[in-house]
């Protein structure tokens, strides 16, 4: 019944892309821009009909009617869950507000921007929505180029022009990475359909080295595109770069979706791969930690607002892998939360830079403030109202390190927001209109509203049918695991809150200054300064050590 | 699969990923990076002329997988494409192709 608008949230935006570039000669500029509002508003509605219809089993539509036969699916399929559905959702809410920035930051942006934005949120769509591991791959790499034409969109400056090198050939190797893993898979199951390989798989319950080792590519080559510590290389220098719409759709959700990769393909084909659950959960849980407390360290030690905003949006996707990591409906559900929430903080805190730019100080400071509690875990918006129930489910799953590392590194992360917005610069452009201002100021605002809203819907008490819930429950096969807000958790939650203000103010820095006269602490700050540096070398060998370990501790688990 | 198959294959990425770190030349780097793909290839084709799974030619090989290596090759060529207009735009800028020429020291 809801078959025909499953393909409707990538193919309207693909259309709507093609004739955006038509019509970008013969009509007005309005008129494009209209298409383009248009085209993302019917991907938000289809994304949200979806979410609405999508029960607790998936329901699968077979592209052009090409159904299995004797349980052999040639055809590609679309697995409608909770979880595609809700995040192809969160990537429309995403363009949207990128969409709706653009007036006030690329003031005369061409119909390029549109078309990009809208390629790229069919490529997102679609990967939410498959059910298919090559098709999976296919729109990956279809965002990876959408977002290195888009970091590449000012031409005119060096550092835009690196990133998007960085950013496109750390995800082609990342896209190398999955291509292989999809051929040993296929090689064993002679399958590319998700549900179709986890029954090849169950059929043969022996461990098996050559699955582990093609899990273990695809996850790193997922990891890649997530920005997890040490793949961040590439992310930081992008973030630092691109246009603060881009920011908003790489930083808000992109990376999440590498995340979503990770959850598709664990549960499904490890458990039946006689991998233990356990040792996988370790690997990842731990990488997200490590993640969250680099990313934290690093957005308090740089000063540039743009690098400081990039660590935080690393330090954020560790915090949400920690969750996810722990492969069960518990862990999925608050890390589902936290993703959203997050989410719509990194948009409002581009939304506060864009102010900033338009040399308006004050407003654009309250965002980031209010963006900052949010970052931090004020349990009044989504991302505190999910910590403190991932906090608990990972103490739940025999992680209790969790707890305090999670707090510290949100505390962090919203002590770099709070010193963005102290070290606000003065002056800008004075000529900015009041209307690009109010554009961006109120952008910004309806992000943190839905932060709020998303926070309650998640429900403030927890009961059974918070929609994360039910959609963690949805991917993971389970009963709904709902865990209600707690006064312990909300306490660990306001710690956090103090911990951030406190950084924010600059407590501390006179410590830090004479921690930095160490020659260890110099030496070892210069090292990464040079290690940020916006090297592709070094983004790549990176990245094929952390393929190296990630893999080898996923072989190492297997035992 | 084969042996030779997956051993070329490892091969070829890990001099593609050799020449990607250390290059000096970003045309250098980008053709690395295409050395690094044929890696996908060869693999893809030593998957798919394992033989065939039920039914009589022993030797048979698997269109989908032929199919995957085509579609592989297009990407890369597309991949290139756009590496390499970005690489023009640096030399306009820079008047270097050298990457490290693009390090920028971050505060």
């Amino acid at each position: 019944m809801i078959g025909w608008v499953a393909p409707l949230p990538i193919a309207v935006p693909w259309a709507a892309a093609a004739l955006v570039l038509l019509f970008d000669r013969v009509a007005d500029r309005r008129l494009t821009r209209l298409l383009t509002g248009v085209a993302v508003a019917a991907e938000v509605a289809g994304a949200a009909a979806l979410l609405h219809h999508a029960g607790a089993h998936p329901a699968v539509m077979w592209v052009g009617g090409w159904a299995p036969v004797h349980g052999v699916a040639l055809g590609i399929s679309l697995t409608l869950d909770r979880l595609g559905a809700g995040a192809a959702l969160g990537a429309g809410v995403a363009v949207a507000a990128a969409v709706a920035l653009i007036p006030a930051t690329l003031e005369d942006a061409g119909t390029t921007v549109d078309a990009l934005l809208l390629v790229l949120l069919g490529a997102m769509a679609g990967f939410c929505l498959t059910g298919d591991l090559l098709t999976m791959l296919v729109f990956f790499e279809l965002t990876a180029v959408a977002s290195i034409a888009l970091t590449a969109y000012d031409t005119g400056s060096v550092a835009a022009l690196r990133s998007a090198l960085s950013l496109g050939i750390t995800s082609t190797i990342s896209a190398f990475l999955g291509v292989m893993g999809i051929a040993l898979i296929y090689a064993r199951t002679g399958a590319l359909n998700l549900a179709q390989i986890a029954r090849a798989v169950a059929a043969d319950p022996r461990p098996d080295r050559v699955i582990v080792l093609a899990l273990g590519l695809l996850s790193a080559a997922f990891l890649i595109r997530a920005a997890i510590v040490p793949f961040h290389l590439w992310f930081v220098d992008t973030i630092s770069a691109s246009p603060l719409p881009v920011v908003i759709v790489l930083g808000g959700v992109l990376g999440t979706l590498g995340l979503l990769g990770v959850v598709r393909l664990w549960p499904a084909v490890s458990a039946a791969a006689g991998v233990p659950a356990r040792g996988v959960a370790d690997v990842l849980v731990v990488a997200g930690a490590a993640t969250a407390l680099v990313g934290g360290l690093l957005g308090l030690g740089f000063t540039a607002a743009r690098r400081r905003l990039a660590f935080v949006i690393v330090a954020q996707t560790g915090i949400t892998l920690v969750g996810a990591g722990l492969l069960s409906a518990g862990g999925l559900g608050p890390a589902i939360l936290y993703s959203a929430g997050s989410g719509l903080a990194v948009g409002a805190l581009a939304c506060g830079l864009a102010v900033l730019d338009l040399a308006r100080p004050r407003a654009g400071a309250a965002l980031l403030v209010a963006g900052g509690l949010a970052v931090a875990g004020l349990p009044v918006l989504a991302p505190g109202l999910a910590l403190q129930r991932l906090e608990r489910a990972a103490r739940g799953a025999g992680y209790p390190w969790v707890v305090p590392v999670v707090a510290l590194a949100a505390a962090m992360a919203g002590g770099a927001v709070l010193r963005m917005a102290r070290s606000s610069p003065q002056g800008g452009q004075p000529e900015a209109t009041r209307r690009r201002v109010a554009g961006a100021v109120g952008i910004g605002a309806v992000l943190l509203v839905l932060a709020v809203l998303a926070g309650a819907a998640g429900g403030w008490t927890g009961a059974a049918g918070g929609w994360t819930a039910a959609a963690a429950a949805g991917a993971a096969g389970t009963a709904p695991a709902a865990v209600p807000i707690t006064l312990g958790g909300t306490l660990v939650d306001l710690l956090s809150v103090a911990g951030a203000l406190l950084l924010g103010s600059g407590y501390g820095s006179g410590f830090t200054r004479r921690l930095g006269r160490q020659a260890a602490v110099a030496s070892t700050w210069s090292a990464v300064r040079r290690l940020h540096d916006g090297s592709i070398g070094d983004a790549v060998a990176w990245a094929t050590i952390g393929t190296a370990a990630i893999t080898l501790a996923l072989a190492s688990a297997m035992r | 699969m084969t042996a030779l198959g997956t051993i070329v294959a490892a091969w070829l990425f890990a001099i593609g990923l050799y020449g990607v770190v250390t290059s000096r030349n970003l045309v250098h780097l980008v053709v690395s990076l295409s050395v690094s793909q044929a890696s996908t290839y060869v693999l893809l084709l030593a998957v798919g002329t394992r033989a065939a799974r039920p039914g009589p030619p022993a030797r048979a090989v698997d269109p989908v997988l032929q199919a995957l290596a085509s579609t592989d090759v297009v990407v890369a060529v597309v991949i290139a494409a756009l590496l390499l207009a970005l690489v023009v735009q640096v030399h306009k800028r820079t008047g270097s192709l050298d990457p490290d020429a693009l390090r920028r020291l971050p505060e």
